[in-house]
């Protein structure tokens, strides 16, 4: 921290809070290329034990063993619990909310079929973060919707058709 | 279409979201991998109360499958702190966008190859335009000013 230099604020960077940084784009669509591996090997359990919950809880399992693992490694920082206190009591929902998605992903897929499934989930995705973007909600800083933003969500409807496979 | 199937690819399609924005202030306090965890601990007594719910019992040749198999959590739980990291630093949409390209891409990868059991589909004419469509999208939010 001795050598760090003084914090100068360049005229540029103050108006651009929400520059986009490039790294973690990449970061993310690194996250992406996940997904459909987990789907491929969850789906495999899924088919092998007839049982889409039993599936999906031992996915649940096997994540909280492998970040338990991680964690022991002590390679990472360690958590601090104690400020879990200021964490509104919404916030636990997430792991709720998820496993609401898995089933009702599994049931929209059986019947629209994977790609129209797909291809709305996506679009009321790209919908809902970008208003929870724009309106800066449930503590997210606001980044306003922009015109790119607009192109990029249009493009990326079409591409998602696209790609559905017929 | 029902009505009812359109109102449930809604939900779904929110709860994606807002299953990231509810982690997302966890991760306030404890940090993506905290996060991560505590997450994935509310979705496994979920999944265990409704498996115990619907009455089922576990098959006794579940272990049956090659190891690699059961991974899929581990992916999913490597997904979910990288999603948290990124979507801290570029905001909700931006990462979408960009997790919905790696999504597409591995989609094809593995479809080509027919990687972990898939059979294989080679990539269609249509496919590889959406896929040059979802770069360009992430090339649009990443270079938007404001």
């Amino acid at each position: 921290m001795s050598s760090a230099p003084a914090r100068t604020v360049h005229p540029t960077h103050t108006a651009a809070s929400h520059r986009i940084r490039t790294p973690y784009v990449l970061l993310a669509v690194a996250a992406g290329s996940l997904l459909p591996i987990q789907f491929a090997l969850n789906s495999q359990v899924a088919h092998h034990s007839h049982s889409i919950v039993l599936a999906a809880g031992i996915s649940y399992l096997v994540g909280v063993a492998a970040l338990t693992t991680a964690l022991l490694t002590g390679r990472l920082e360690p958590i601090t619990w104690r400020n879990l206190r200021y964490a509104p009591w919404w916030s636990y929902l997430g792991g709720l909310v998820g496993s609401g998605y898995v089933l009702s992903s599994v049931y929209l897929t059986a019947a629209l079929g994977t790609g129209l499934a797909i291809s709305l989930i996506i679009t009321v995705q790209t919908i809902t973060s970008l208003t929870v973007d724009h309106f800066g909600l449930l503590g997210f800083p606001q980044r306003p919707l922009t015109r790119p933003r607009i192109a990029a969500a249009l493009l990326m409807l079409i591409a998602v058709t696209l790609q559905v496979p017929r | 279409m029902s009505a009812l199937l359109l109102l449930g690819a809604a939900v779904a399609g929110m709860a994606l979201v807002f299953g990231l924005v509810f982690t997302a202030q966890l991760q306030k306090q404890c940090g993506p991998v905290g996060a991560t965890l505590i997450n994935f601990c509310v979705g496994a007594l979920i999944m265990a109360g409704t498996f115990t719910v619907q009455g089922q019992t576990i098959p006794s040749d579940l272990g049956s499958l090659p190891a690699w198999s059961y991974l899929g959590g581990a992916a999913g739980a490597l997904y979910v702190t990288l999603n948290l990291i990124a979507t801290k630093a570029n905001g909700l949409a931006t990462t979408t966008v960009a997790i919905i390209l790696g999504q597409m891409l591995m989609s094809r990868l593995i479809d080509q190859f027919g990687w972990l059991g898939v059979t294989a589909r080679p990539i269609t004419l249509p496919q590889l335009t959406g896929t040059a469509l979802l770069i360009l999208a992430v090339y649009l939010v990443q270079h938007e000013r404001r």
